[in-house]
């Protein structure tokens, strides 16, 4: 009869990661810098259009939702090292990137449709 | 509703010159405000003040990573009661009275000068010069409430309240452009006015602390609660595949 050890894995202590504050930082305003692009981009798009009342903020949420999928393609398998949640990717400055939106479009909507 | 029928005049004249005004000012804004700023100067006593609380810090944070007799050492530096360098150091309250110190006076000037000045100026032109018409109207439908906020200068009660004023075209452009001057003039600009009333609630407060010694005394105590937790405790067994303890071990027996 013969006996081996075997050695069980003893759980690990999970170590802390620790997470550069600058990078963080620097990730998240390349995520804002997207965002208003896109905002006036779409704003704009969405004036010369002449897209009106609830089809405009549609719009708009499709557009950030593009481009939330265009930045999780981006990120790919390992956005586990640029940001601390995959959320972030699609909530990051939604409602700011709304404001400029909206400028934009009443912008356009106002010079190509109005008058 | 009947549409109303604008005169295209009014886009060239007044519609336009709104945005590209208001945008304009905000990049001057920016330009005067670099051109202006001063260096803040600091002296070396802060300066050495501010590095020690940091090097503090950094010992409460990371000493368990250190051997038990550096961190003992470090902590003494600091902390000893009689040599300790939170003991000994004597600094007097920096305070200073922002009426009394003239380099303070002038740095509140230019504040105002760059930032509420345009405020009420540019403000003021564009009420007078492009006062009471109708310049576009929002995409979507709005309720009655925002009257008031949209139709600044233009009181009509029957007319729709998606229409907007040019006076308040121009807020919603000063309000509006703000991330397109992050765009343009990169993250920390001087364009915009709300971040710059941050920077002074928080900004430069890690820096030069207003009284050291209550710093000091707030950091002596911090440490003087830290004991030594040895982080690293059998690091060369992990590393090298450890030796087998008893207890993690089991025994299987083979048939």
């Amino acid at each position: 009869m013969a006996t081996i050890a075997v050695r069980t894995r003893k759980s690990r202590k999970s170590e802390g990661i620790a997470y550069s504050e600058l990078s963080l930082r620097q990730n998240a305003s390349i995520l804002e810098y997207c965002r208003t692009s896109m905002s006036a981009l779409s704003g704009a798009t969405a004036g010369i259009l002449g897209l009106t009342s609830l089809w405009g903020f549609i719009f708009y949420f499709i557009t950030a939702l593009m481009l939330s999928v265009a930045l999780l393609m981006k990120a790919g398998t390992r956005w586990n090292s640029y940001f601390m949640t995959r959320s972030v990717l699609f909530s990051n400055g939604l409602l700011g990137g709304l404001f400029t939106y909206v400028l934009f479009w009443t912008f356009l909507y106002g010079m190509v449709h109005v008058y | 509703m009947a549409e109303l029928l604008l005169d295209s005049n009014i886009r060239v004249w007044v519609f336009l010159p709104i945005v590209v005004i208001t945008f304009l000012i905000g990049i001057l804004r920016h330009y005067v405000t670099i051109l202006l700023s001063s260096e803040k100067k600091s002296e070396l006593r802060q300066v050495s003040d501010s590095h020690a609380l940091i090097r503090s810090r950094l010992l409460r944070e990371n000493g368990k990573y250190i051997p038990k007799h550096s961190f003992l050492i470090r902590k003494s530096f600091f902390n000893n009661e009689e040599r300790g360098f939170f003991k000994t150091e004597q600094r007097e309250s920096q305070a200073k009275n922002p009426m009394t110190d003239p380099s303070m006076m002038t740095d509140m000037m230019k504040g105002n000068v760059t930032n509420v000045l345009p405020m009420i100026v540019i403000g003021g032109w564009i009420n007078w010069a492009f006062s009471g018409f109708l310049t576009t109207k929002v995409p979507f439908p709005l309720t009655f409430r925002f009257k008031p906020m949209l139709q600044r200068g233009v009181e009509l009660i029957t007319l729709d309240a998606s229409w907007v004023s040019s006076a308040s075209w121009y807020f919603l452009n000063v309000f509006g452009l703000r991330s397109m001057y992050t765009l343009i003039l990169g993250q920390d600009n001087a364009a915009d006015q709300t971040r710059a009333m941050q920077d002074q609630m928080s900004g430069s407060a890690m820096m030069a602390p207003p009284d050291p010694m209550k710093a000091f005394k707030a950091e002596w105590e911090a440490l003087e609660v830290v004991n030594h937790d040895w982080m690293l405790e059998g690091v060369e067994e992990e590393l090298t595949g450890g030796v087998m303890h008893p207890e993690t071990i089991y025994l299987r027996t083979k048939n």
